[in-house]
């Protein structure tokens, strides 16, 4: 299953959003908000997210017209804390670009309450290819 | 915590910031930057045919797909695989898989199978379909090309005293004109299931072609071992030596096949009396 780890554009967008909260990366180390994280350990995903503890993603997919298309992103072993906060989550192709899952509507990506179940929840997503989906993104804020 | 909250609002409000720009900058996920997973196992799987049943009476073909997932991935995996003929699904399986699995599918052919995809977690698994025949057909003097099957069977043949394990190949081809045909058998295929170490021309397997009965007593439909005795085993058809000068003598010429006048022959399979392993004998 695959678990969520910190990417290097957040951690070079991590470092601004630190320097402008006037915090050190130190100090954002100790306050640990981080949780999800799969090598580095260092990578935010939430304040409600316990460290170590490690979301998995997983597609719900199914094979339609030759090939295998994802029409939802499931999140699981999400913390009881994050429930009821607001969660971003972006889907980029091979290259790192986005995958517009937003249609006509502002922006790539798609947000929403957090609402578990059994400590996971899904979003759905329009129907796209599972082979051209390379990563997935996610952040927890309140 | 409240500290917390802060930081996180701080960080959503500059990620929004980077969101729309994003767009048109071309900034791969700027807007949610935060943590990120990628599938959980990178690399190829391998796909091959297991299970070897009859699709249809004597049309042999396989009910699973065995999936060995990319060296280094780790646990238990839900995997979906569709095996492909063109863009058209022939059969899918699903099911938990750690390592390697076996994943039963309904009967197909695996000759007609072109491609593989496959999911794991959802996530898209490359995939190598990876498929030898256990048996091919070759054509050795004039033009097109052959095909071999082999379907297997067990019991008692008419005029038989006792059950054994028969091969029985159907040598097909395309050509509208007469071809001379080998059949390679791969004998450590797993779809025979058995290690063979004899073979043998079954002489009670009259067959009629719909012009030629082909029996013990008049033209034979045996095959005899080209070259070297080995468990990639050669063989072709009889010259039929007991007719001659006829005007149909390439019809009961068994070394010989037609669009029209498919080849068909029977190999009992490890038996030891004597007469029973002409073709692969147990000192090969």
């Amino acid at each position: 299953m695959s678990r969520l780890r910190p990417s290097r554009r957040f951690a070079a967008l991590a470092l601004g959003v630190l320097a402008l909260a006037g915090l050190s990366a130190a100090s954002a180390s100790q306050l640990a908000v981080d949780g999800g994280t799969l090598q580095a350990g260092v990578g935010t995903l939430a304040d409600c997210q316990p460290a170590g503890q490690q979301i998995v993603v997983s597609l719900t997919s199914a094979f339609s017209a030759g090939q295998y298309r994802s029409t939802a992103v499931r999140f699981s072993d999400v913390a009881a804390a994050c429930s009821g906060l607001t969660y971003r989550t972006q889907l980029l192709d091979g290259s790192g670009a986005p995958i517009d899952l937003n249609g006509a509507a502002a922006g790539t990506d798609l947000s929403g309450v957090v609402a578990l179940t059994g400590g996971a929840f899904s979003v759905a997503i329009p129907s796209t290819p599972s082979a051209g989906i390379g990563e997935a993104v996610l952040v927890i804020h309140s | 915590m409240r500290r917390l909250m802060a930081l996180a609002v701080a960080f959503v409000a500059v990620a929004g910031l980077s969101l729309a720009s994003a767009s048109g900058l071309g900034v791969a996920g700027a807007g949610v930057d935060g943590s990120t997973a990628v599938t959980p196992c990178q690399g190829t799987a391998v796909a091959t045919p297991v299970g070897a049943v009859d699709v249809q009476p004597g049309q042999p073909g396989y009910a699973g797909v065995s999936v060995a997932l990319p060296s280094g991935c780790a646990g238990s995996h839900p995997v979906q695989v569709t095996l492909l003929q063109g863009a058209s699904a022939l059969v899918s399986a699903s099911g938990a898989v750690a390592g390697t699995a076996t994943l039963p599918t309904s009967a197909y052919y695996a000759q007609t199978v072109t491609d593989a995809v496959a999911t794991l977690d959802g996530w898209d698994l490359p995939v190598t379909w990876s498929f030898t025949p256990p048996a091919t057909c070759q054509v050795t003097s004039g033009s097109g090309s052959c095909a071999a099957t082999v379907t297997l069977w067990t019991g008692t043949r008419n005029g038989g005293s006792s059950s054994a394990l028969y091969f029985d190949v159907w040598v097909t081809t395309t050509s509208t004109t007469w071809v001379t045909w080998t059949v390679t058998f791969d004998l450590t295929h797993a779809y025979y299931g058995t290690t063979v170490t004899a073979l043998g021309n079954s002489d009670l397997d009259d067959y009629w072609d719909g012009r030629t009965h082909f029996t013990s007593s008049g033209p034979v439909n045996d095959v005899h071992r080209v070259g070297a005795c080995s468990t990639s085993l050669v063989v072709t058809g009889d010259g039929n030596g007991t007719v001659s000068g006829s005007n149909n003598s390439n019809i009961k010429n068994f070394s010989l096949v037609r669009a029209d006048h498919a080849r068909y022959f029977s190999l009992v399979v490890n038996r030891t009396e004597t007469g029973y392993y002409d073709v692969y004998s147990p000192a090969c």
